[in-house]
């Protein structure tokens, strides 16, 4: 209770409002944007959390994704453009009821959904997130690096079609984590003799690299196409925020906040499952299932409420095992990490008021999205109106300036410039950039782990299946890996 | 050269990458101590990546007689990617002999010119003043809010 009673004092200060509410409206502005994607978004803006407190830090960072995936509904109803993955199953209903002329009323739901869905998520994360930790307290060395492999199992089997590939990404990822000096024998690996190199590859310039560099090179690459704003002609009536419209689906709403928020906590699902599994069961549920995709109000509510529960679903992994479901998470996991925090169940312990301040200003930020799509939608509107090469531009030079800020080295900067060509050629050949930056999180804990766990057994490997937890995370990894195996192959044999 | 190829052959690249990097890991110094050396993480990763990658470039080719989904990168995008990358780092190279004020200048004013070139439907715009106005307007409003916020606000020296 006390911890609480301290997050409250470090949430409610003007400035640390001021902020989160900054972050929620970038993040809205950046999730309209298609293309733009709430990892970059929050990539963009880690550099300016450098010298913040954790708490502010990550408020703004948090306002950013909640602001981003709710923002991407705009490009969705108006362009029939998701400006996120997990926005793709709101255009099917919200693009047709724009098209309708009801672009406001579309908006709205929109508003409502999106507050609502996160608002949910935001109570089973405070509510789920302590016990986990309490559990995951019991850990040793066997079971971090169990839980390392499953988490780096899981993504790279999602993120990519081929299991084959999501697994080089997930290996480059560790690759790179083993760069610089080591942490027991303290042998050079990898350095070149480059100083920037001894403590290892920064994780800012991997970040921002991967994804931001990557997109705005698969712009310039595929630059052939008519600017945004030749596509923006839909009308746009008063969109103030639908509350009787919305709440009378109390049904969809209540089962789509809890589809996504399930969804979300688990590792590698990510967003646009969770709203086409909304969306789905929403279908399913209605009394009316023909009128979805013809502009229906139940379709929009489904998805969007579903895609912002997922926000703090996605926290709760995060949060208590150090183990970002997604790419968002992950980024969002290596602004912490930046900060000089390490997630996991000791954070709980350790850090109490910073873990309670974060779930406030989760909180708040889902009301700042409210307010702020509320009283400025028409600014998002505007924003897609901005022409693409002044972007591409500013985003560059953002990441430049940004990467160069943390500690004025010029060559974190041609680092974050080849992450960038590397992230652009293994989305384009979709290997996934989301297992690089797990590998990349996740290769130093399992390292260090396995080593600490056979010193502690005097090299006896047996120490990983003779513990229960770390033998069902590795027995669920290897289950994970045959399935996946499987349905590749399956998908492969129905193709030909 | 189609999509599946051009995969085969970054695939390829990284397997002779990975396979160098393993043979280079080898040599990394260090004993075990009870536990594993430090050259053990990246020699299995490196091989893990070797394998896996070459066993990606077999089936980027098994796959070549069958439907290719994946588009293919075309040679102007190719040469847009090495032009780009190559006007970044030049900018990153003159911000760190000229410092932030005069390289973002130009990098601003520049950008949008390279990006229209590269672009066959909107070469036009270039003969038009307002666009050179407009572009002008936003080199000067980006690089001074970048300043404002990076130099003043969180005292980034260059």
């Amino acid at each position: 209770m006390g911890d609480y009673v301290e997050a409250l004092g470090l949430v409610f200060q003007w400035h640390v409002l001021l902020v989160i509410g900054g972050g929620t409206l970038l993040g809205l502005i950046m999730g309209a944007l298609p293309g733009l994607t709430a990892a970059m978004a929050i990539a963009l803006l880690l550099p300016l959390t450098f010298g913040m407190p954790p708490v502010m830090g990550m408020g703004m960072l948090l306002g950013t994704l909640c602001g981003a995936i709710a923002g991407g509904s705009v490009s969705a109803t108006l362009l029939n453009i998701p400006g996120t993955p997990s926005s793709v199953a709101t255009t099917l209903d919200a693009f047709p009821m724009a098209r309708r002329g009801e672009a406001g009323r579309a908006l709205g739901i929109c508003i409502v959904s999106s507050f609502i869905g996160g608002i949910f998520s935001a109570v089973v994360l405070s509510l789920l997130a302590p016990p986990i930790a309490d559990f995951a307290l019991r850990f040793g060395p066997a079971e971090y690096f169990a839980l390392s492999v499953f988490g780096l199992v899981i993504i790279a089997s999602v993120s990519s079609k081929s299991l084959i590939k999501g697994l080089v990404a997930g290996l480059i990822g560790l690759l790179i984590a083993t760069i610089g000096t080591d942490p027991v024998a303290g042998v050079q690996r990898y350095t070149f003799h480059n100083l920037s190199l001894l403590t290892g590859v920064n994780l800012l310039p991997a970040l921002i690299g991967l994804f931001a560099v990557s997109q705005v090179l698969k712009d310039v690459v595929d630059y052939f196409g008519p600017e945004r704003a030749e596509h923006s002609k839909n009308e746009m009536d008063h969109a103030s925020p639908r509350w009787m419209e919305t709440l009378r689906h109390w049904k969809v709403l209540a089962s789509s906040s809890v589809i996504g928020t399930i969804v979300g906590a688990i590792p590698g699902a990510g967003g646009s499952i969770g709203s086409f599994l909304s969306y789905d069961q929403a279908k399913k549920m209605s009394k009316t299932p023909e009128k979805f995709g013809t502009g229906h109000p139940e379709g929009i509510i489904a998805s969007e409420s579903s895609n912002n529960a997922l926000v703090g679903g996605a926290l709760i992994p995060m949060l208590t095992l150090g183990i970002p479901g997604e790419a968002a998470t992950a980024v969002l996991m290596g602004g912490l990490m930046i900060q000089g925090i390490s997630p996991g169940p000791t954070l709980f312990t350790d850090n109490g008021s910073i873990i309670y301040g974060i779930f406030i200003a989760f909180f708040v930020a889902n009301i700042f999205m409210l307010l702020i799509q509320w009283f400025g939608i028409q600014i998002f509107v505007k924003v897609l109106q901005v022409p693409r090469k002044l972007l591409m531009a500013l985003i560059l030079m953002f990441c430049v300036i940004g990467v160069y800020a943390v500690d004025a080295d010029i060559f974190n900067v041609y680092l974050m410039l080849g992450f960038g060509v590397l992230g652009y050629f293994l989305n384009r050949y979709d290997f996934g950039t989301a297992p690089v930056i797990l590998g990349l999180i996740l290769g130093p804990i399992a390292e260090s782990n396995i080593r600490r766990a056979l010193l502690l057994s005097s090299g006896d490997w047996s120490v990983l299946v003779t513990r229960p937890i770390s033998l069902v995370f590795l027995l669920v990894s290897a289950a994970f890996l045959f399935f996946t195996l499987w349905q590749n192959r399956r998908q492969t044999t129905s193709h030909s | 050269m189609k999509g599946h190829l051009q995969e085969g052959v970054f695939s390829l690249l990284l397997a002779v990458a990975a396979a160098i990097l393993c043979v280079s890991a080898m040599g990394i110094p260090g004993s075990a101590h009870g536990s594993i050396a430090p050259s053990a993480f990246p020699s299995v990763i490196t091989f893990a990546i070797a394998v896996l990658a070459a066993l990606n470039v077999i089936a980027c080719f098994l796959k070549g007689k069958k439907a290719d989904n994946l588009p293919a990168i075309s040679r102007q995008g190719f040469l847009n990617l090495i032009l780009f990358v190559a006007f970044s780092t030049a900018y990153v190279w003159a911000m760190s002999v000229a410092g932030f004020l005069i390289p973002t200048f130009f990098y601003l004013v520049l950008m949008p010119v390279f990006i229209c070139m590269i672009s066959a439907d909107r070469k036009g715009l270039l003969a038009k003043p307002a666009f050179w106005a407009r572009v002008i307007v936003f080199a000067v409003i980006g690089t001074g809010i970048i300043y404002g916020v990076f130099v003043e606000l969180l005292k980034v020296r260059f």
